[in-house]
């Protein structure tokens, strides 16, 4: 009996010691500016594991938030700009034909000096590895000097709206020498202004600023800047823990937390909000093939009518409704869309109703497909639930984004595809996905047809000349007015930080740049 | 000795079904397991009838509501009522769980029985072929099945059933072997009846009670794999209220409405409490051994 | 007894050849484009074919299938995984530690209280201390491993702030995993050696060592327990490798880098090497634990060891 009662004793001494241990965590510590002027330690909260660092990068969420810290290209994206950054500037020899000079002081972290050999290295290793995507219009490039090297397209590249976009401004150039030494997927050596401490794929990245940065201060871009000496990604994938480690303290700044402890924080004076409109674009895309259930028009435009915009951004925290396939800040949008009465704006079950009698509508059976994203998915439920309402008979078909894709790619077993895009700076851009016939390879859409009138004023729109207003909305009147799609929200990227952060420094896809940023103190 | 009971059993099944539920009801866990089971079946059979709620009516002014008057169990993020949801998605879990175990068992018990009977190469290649499909974890078959079919009702039915057959398999192939050298089977085949006859007719009834105890607790265990499945984005998918689905919903909501993740859970760990009594209580009341 | 161990090892062999080729075929049918995951939606066919080849996955089955026997088998080399652009095996190797933390401490929690649990709850058969016992142990069963470790999440973290929510920054961030992934075994083991107690209860040397004389406390430690854990041990193998292979939720949970999530994420997005290695990996891990479960069991009991050399012959003599 008395051992037992020492057992006890002892446990509860343990337990007291413990949460004294680790209960001394939790208090903010004031941000730390070191005397070369820059924040000591930025921590930030990661959803998506990058999984590697090599130098490509097309589809990993992860990844796109630290690959241009690491990693330069020969320009940034700006808009349908090209800002020099390892280039000095570019020379257009004839229409297919561009020089570029790049600086001859470059060097990567590890102190290699960069020269124009590195430079048609690394794209030959890009085309190699089969990572190259939107090269389309690339056709070789050559060393015409120690630091200029020769672009040959097989089309202008200045014609067509973000042609050079991951030709120079997602092709990471790095030296020759550090690609034969090294694994880049797990220790990559770029030029960027940060290098990686530390990766544990999974767990967490540690980038230290690149001490051998080889631009001067003055020439640097702000969103290349080392403002901070060390920053620490943690990737933490589910939101509701990633709002605990914002409270806890022990991740400074989160883009990817429960949307419902929004007020807390903004109550809370330790902490910023922020709110900015994005760059999502999520709609139902109509399956138009021959002979399918979606290939009449009134039925598509009867379903539209049915579903209310407004409704959907109300149940989903973090959406605005959509008026066209695209967001407030991109160049080519027009805020008179959101005025114009169209499916998008207007939720009428009686006009729905009417549309779909006309198309001779009889309960035949539409399979909404979608991702098994928790946003899409709660869009997608009431996407049906509001279609159940108005008398379709709708049934969902929510996958792994895989499976999904899968069967989007077929031209049957799907009617409507609940989907999301993205763009850099331009609606047109955006509307690629849904317009441009040449990706899938079948001469159609992405919802399987093929429309001459579409196709014109779509490649009319994609050029810089032909972006503009009128054809803008000659383009919007033929998709809504055949009823191809309906873009349902958009997003709006909302980030929480500690006050240790004072400017938060965002790149064109609106990714969070730490280095770029101002801190207290500083 | 330890054979006895069986032999002992009754040739009419309905008494012996009813024999067997009035000795498993006499463990008092087991009749509390019964009493809620029952319950629950019940519930979720006449339950949706008897609310004001429809099963995807929201209410997007009274989204993550708490627990109220008006919605015991209060609504979601959509402003659907929980309790609804929990009652209809009831009938989907169960019915889950129980087609699982029956499909895994009957295919468990039906190689098992001709492994265990045939014997010489047919056992040899059958048992061979279970050791290889045990080999890759049942989890991780269950996640590579369900991923390869594609969600929905059906195809998590058969990704969460493919796991538990090795296991099936065994025991009853253990069975059998247990009860091949009886009396009763020398003299059914002493009198030329057909061997699928034997099988099915004369010794199956003898051996399948632990596959019975065996399938009572894998119903629950699949209620629990299927939440699994649904969490990690596989599995059953909305809107269909099963449990799992609801839980897997509710996950993002637990910092600030944790009822919505709640009240599933509880549902699936009483369901899955009930069915194990029940099992055990089961067990015992099958268990030869333990009948005297 | 050499002999049977020879086949045994054997046996491991074909066996991890067959669960080769069954995930290989598993997954050549299982929809989803990897080559298309890589690159993202904006990829035109054109430059998706081309990754495909990359991948080598516009080459026939058999092809595919035979490089790939032809590495694993013979090169031992799993390959690369397209998505981590690092040796399937290496990462193995770097995430290993994690899943074996959490599963070996779970695995001992799980045997010393599991064992603890369930001879009380024999030696009170019929008690209310029997009855508590088991339906702790049933609670723990029934509950989801995700909803426990959530729920835990809310209390612990967030709520009480004692332990942190997610990684495996500290000595700290494992106890929240360990406990969600050990409290279903505990209550697995715990029922099992109750039953397998209450089995040697009543069989008859128990009887005569009562009829001996002898004290209660040395029945149970001396003849009970020793006999009651055989059907333990055999239970053992399969339990840890399901634990490491079981691991992928609580990891996914906790956000741990370990060998489950890593196998998760392989099948998510497609990465048929990741998934091959894993399945390979996991194949061979619960071959060998079995193997050596079952010869452990052999060495132990001579009954055992009788029946096998035994049942080898017959074996042979049938073949």
């Amino acid at each position: 009996m008395k051992k037992a009662k020492q057992y006890a004793a002892l446990i509860v001494a343990l337990v007291m010691v413990f949460t004294l241990f680790v209960g001394n965590g939790t208090a903010f510590a004031a941000g730390n500016v070191l005397d070369n002027g820059r924040l000591e330690k930025f921590t930030i909260g990661m959803a998506n594991d990058p999984q590697e660092l090599a130098p490509w990068n097309p589809n990993n969420q992860g990844k796109n938030l630290v690959w241009h810290q690491i990693y330069e290209c020969l320009f940034d994206n700006d808009g349908a700009e090209y800002v020099p950054i390892l280039a000095k500037g570019y020379t257009v020899v004839d229409p297919t034909t561009v020089d570029v000079e790049i600086y001859d002081y470059i060097q990567d972290s590890e102190g290699n000096p960069v020269t124009a050999d590195d430079v048609v290295y690394s794209y030959q290793v890009l085309v190699d590895s089969g990572y190259a995507i939107k090269y389309g219009i690339y056709d070789s490039i050559e060393k015409t000097g120690d630091y200029t090297v020769r672009f040959h397209f097989k089309e202008d590249p200045f014609v067509a709206i973000g042609s050079l976009e991951f030709i120079w401004g997602g092709t990471a150039i790095f030296t020759k020498a550090a690609y034969e030494a090294g694994n880049f997927a797990i220790a990559p050596v770029g030029t960027g202004p940060y290098k990686v401490a530390s990766y544990q794929s999974g767990s967490k990245l540690v980038l230290e600023a690149n001490e051998n940065y080889w631009q001067t201060d003055e020439l640097t871009a702000d969103t290349h800047k080392r403002t901070v000496q060390t920053v620490e990604y943690d990737i933490i994938t589910e939101a509701a823990s990633q709002t605990v480690a914002l409270n806890t303290g022990s991740i400074e700044y989160s883009n990817s937390f429960d949307m419902a402890s929004l007020a807390d924080f903004e109550a809370n004076p330790n902490y910023t909000v922020k709110q900015s409109d994005g760059n999502f674009v999520y709609s139902l895309l109509a399956n138009c093939y021959e002979g399918g259930l979606m290939a009449n028009e009134d039925l598509r435009k009867a379903v539209y009518y049915a579903i209310d915009n407004t409704m959907i951004a109300a149940a989903v925290t973090g959406y605005n409704p959509a008026y066209g396939a695209g967001t407030n800040i991109f160049a080519d949008y027009d805020p008179a869309w959101e005025t114009e009465e169209n499916y998008m704006t207007v939720y009428d079950v009686d006009l729905a109703k009417e549309y779909a009698a006309k198309a001779g509508y009889n309960g035949e059976e539409i399979t909404i497909i979608a991702m098994n994203d928790e946003d899409i998915k709660n869009m997608a439920t009431i996407c049906k639930a509001l279609l159940d309402m108005a008398g379709f008979n709708v049934t969902l078909n929510i996958g792994d984004l895989n499976s999904i894709q899968t069967i989007s790619n077929q031209n049957t077993g799907w009617d409507l595809y609940l989907m999301y895009c993205a763009s850099g700076g331009f609606c047109i851009s955006l509307s690629q996905a849904f317009f441009d016939d040449t990706i899938n390879g079948d001469d159609m859409t992405l919802g399987n047809f093929t429309d001459e009138e579409l196709r014109a004023a779509y490649n009319l729109c994609n050029t810089m000349e032909g972006n503009n207003k009128e054809n803008m909305d000659k383009l919007r009147e033929i998709w809504i007015g055949k009823g191809y799609l309906d873009p349902l929200v958009v997003n709006v990227n909302y980030s929480i930080y500690s006050n240790a952060l004072t400017e938060p420094c965002y790149d064109n896809n609106l990714n969070f740049v730490p280095g770029g940023s101002t801190y207290a103190g500083q | 000795m330890a054979n006895s009971g069986s032999e002992k059993k009754a040739p009419k099944k309905k008494s012996m079904f009813l024999e067997t539920l009035q000795r498993t009801v006499k463990s008092p866990s087991a009749k509390l397991g019964a009493i809620l089971f029952c319950l629950i079946v019940l519930a979720v059979i006449i339950g949706p009838y008897l609310s004001p709620y429809k099963i995807d009516q929201f209410d997007l002014l009274n989204t993550k509501a708490k627990p109220s008057a008006a919605h015991p169990f209060g609504t979601d993020a959509l402003g659907r009522d929980i309790l609804v949801r929990i009652l209809y998605g009831g009938r989907y879990s169960l019915s889950l769980g129980i087609l699982t175990a029956l499909l895994g068992s009957a295919v468990g018990v039906v190689i098992g029985s001709v492994a265990g009977y045939f014997g010489g190469t047919t056992e040899t290649i059958i048992m061979r072929i279970m050791d290889i499909w045990s080999s890759i974890p049942g989890m991780l078959l269950c996640l590579l099945i369900s991923a390869s079919l594609g969600t929905g009702f059906g195809n998590t039915i058969l990704a969460l059933a493919v796991g538990g057959v090795p296991g099936g398999v065994r025991l009853q192939r253990a069975q059998i072997l247990r009860e091949r050298g009886k009396e009763y089977l020398e003299a059914a085949e002493s009198i030329n009846c057909p061997k699928t006859k034997i099988m099915f007719k004369h010794l199956l009834p003898n051996v399948i009670s632990p596959t019975i105890v065996n399938a009572t607790m894998t119903i629950g265990m699949t209620i629990t794999m299927a939440a699994t499945l649904s969490y990690i984005g596989l599995g059953v998918q909305p809107p269909t209220p099963e449990w799992g689905a609801m839980l897997a919903d509710g996950k993002a909501d637990i910092l600030y409405s944790p009822h919505i993740i709640a009240f599933p859970g509880l549902c699936i760990a009483l369901t899955v409490l009930a069915i194990n009594l029940l099992g055990d209580g089961l067990r015992d009341a099958l268990d030869p051994r333990l009948r005297s | 007894m050499g002999r049977y161990v020879l086949r045994r090892i054997l046996m491991v062999i074909v066996i991890m050849i067959a669960a080769a080729f069954v995930i290989f075929t598993i997954l050549y049918f299982t929809p989803g484009d990897p080559a298309k995951n890589l690159l993202g939606a904006s990829a035109t066919a054109e430059e998706v074919e081309n990754m495909r080849h990359v991948l080598g996955l516009d080459q026939p089955y058999l092809v595919q299938l035979g490089n790939f026997m032809y590495n694993t088998f013979l090169r031992f080399d799993l390959g690369n995984s397209w998505t981590y652009s690092v040796p399937v095996m290496q990462e193995l190797g770097n995430r290993l530690p994690y899943t074996v933390t959490i599963g070996g401490i779970s695995m001992i929690l799980n045997v010393i209280i599991g064992l603890l649990l369930g001879i009380f709850a024999a030696t009170h058969e019929g008690k209310w201390q029997d009855s508590v016992a088991m339906i702790i142990a049933m609670v723990f069963i029934s509950v989801p491993d995700f909803w426990l470790g959530l729920m835990m999440i809310v209390l612990f973290a967030q709520k009480l702030k004692w332990l942190p929510p997610y990684g495996v920054q500290y000595w700290y961030s494992f106890i929240m995993p360990i406990i969600v992934s050990s409290i279903a075994g505990i209550a697995v083991n715990a029922r099992q050696t109750r039953s397998s107690m209450l089995e040697v209860f009543r069989s008859d040397y128990i009887t005569t060592a009562r009829a001996k004389g002898q004290k209660e406390k040395v029945v149970v430690r001396k003849h009970m327990l020793p006999n009651a854990l055989m059907p333990i041990i055999t239970s053992l193998g399969t339990a840890f490798t399901s634990i490491v292979a079981g691991g992928a939720v609580v990891e996914s949970v906790y956000s741990i880098p370990g060998v489950g999530l890593y196998m998760l994420t392989g099948i998510t997005n497609r990465d048929y090497p990741v998934v091959r290695g894993c399945v390979i990996f996991f194949a061979l891990f619960t071959s060998i634990a079995m193997l050596l479960v079952d010869l452990a069991y052999a060495f132990v009991d001579p009954r055992i060891k009788a029946q096998y050399s035994a049942s080898a012959a017959g074996k042979r003599k049938g073949a």
